[in-house]
């Protein structure tokens, strides 16, 4: 089992960390789908060329998408959009190939529950989703904290409070998530499209100008 | 054939539109309106213990999960 460092996606700057390198990628891909599927009572596989195809789309997607005409119009994607082009080529790509219940159920004693057929109905949709908000809320903090930084002393403690409350935030109601999964997995979203539901669930928290 | 004679003028309007939209808002911004200003920059600086609150974020104990997934199983 990799320590929780190594994939813990509220680590600094881990977006830049894992598209700079496919292998540091990959790893904090299966521990986030091995630590969620855990959660459901799964052990997973995952294909790893799958993974690496899904690394290559998002680093050209990006590369593709910062690219302006002349040098001054380049601009760099924000974690919004980073984190839902990779979300898009997760749960496009279905890197989750085996799922096996740890433990396993006893037959005659012990069944699979509802959440755990749920789960490998969804549980790749599940995984990009979660992914993709977990990113953003990462850098949703980082970039309360660099305001903190620069803030006059007046509005730090209101930027603290609202820091903390960031900090406790849980993205997603259980029914806003199942009904994301769900849609993920039997439309076709882009990532434009789940750039704006991530941003939609952070904007009580956005600081730019209106 | 005076249909075809508004056809053609609302083309030129879009066109227009267009023109002075672009001229209005400069390529740049636009993309950065859409795009943002790329990744926020310095550190967090979290906590042992808020890393810890975040950390739970991750296996979340969610109230209503299993109500809500079963409802959609239904």
């Amino acid at each position: 089992m990799l320590p929780f460092k190594d994939y813990n996606l509220y680590q600094d700057d881990i977006i830049e960390k894992i598209i700079t390198d496919e292998k540091v990628f990959k790893r904090c891909m299966i521990g986030n789908y091995h630590l969620i599927a855990s959660n459901f009572g799964y052990d997973v596989n995952l294909s790893d060329d799958r993974l690496g195809e899904a690394w290559i789309h998002w680093k050209d997607d990006l590369d593709r998408v910062n690219l302006g005409s002349t040098p001054e119009e380049t601009v760099e994607l924000d974690h919004f959009k980073q984190a839902s082009f990779l979300c898009f080529w997760l749960r496009r790509l279905i890197p989750l190939g085996h799922m096996f219940l740890n433990p396993e159920p006893t037959p005659g004693v012990s069944e699979i529950s509802e959440t755990q057929k749920w789960f490998a109905m969804y549980g790749n949709e599940l995984c990009a989703t979660r992914i993709g908000v977990f990113l953003c809320h990462g850098y949703e903090i980082k970039k309360l904290q660099s305001i903190i930084n620069e803030a006059n002393e007046n509005h730090v403690q209101e930027l603290k409070t609202r820091r903390r409350a960031l900090i406790n935030l849980q993205p997603m109601s259980s029914r806003l998530e199942i009904d994301m999964v769900t849609n993920l997995k039997h439309k076709n979203n882009s990532p434009h499209s789940i750039n704006l539901i991530f941003r939609a669930l952070f904007s009580q928290f956005d600081t730019e100008t209106r | 054939m005076s249909g075809d004679l508004d056809i053609e003028v609302k083309n030129i309007l879009i066109t227009d539109d267009a023109a002075r939209i672009k001229q209005q808002l400069p390529i740049e911004k636009r993309r950065a309106r859409y795009s943002g200003n790329g990744l926020p920059k310095g550190s967090a600086n979290l906590t042992e213990e808020e890393l810890q609150t975040l950390g739970n974020c991750m296996s979340p104990k969610r109230p209503g999960y299993i109500e809500a997934i079963k409802s959609v199983l239904k």
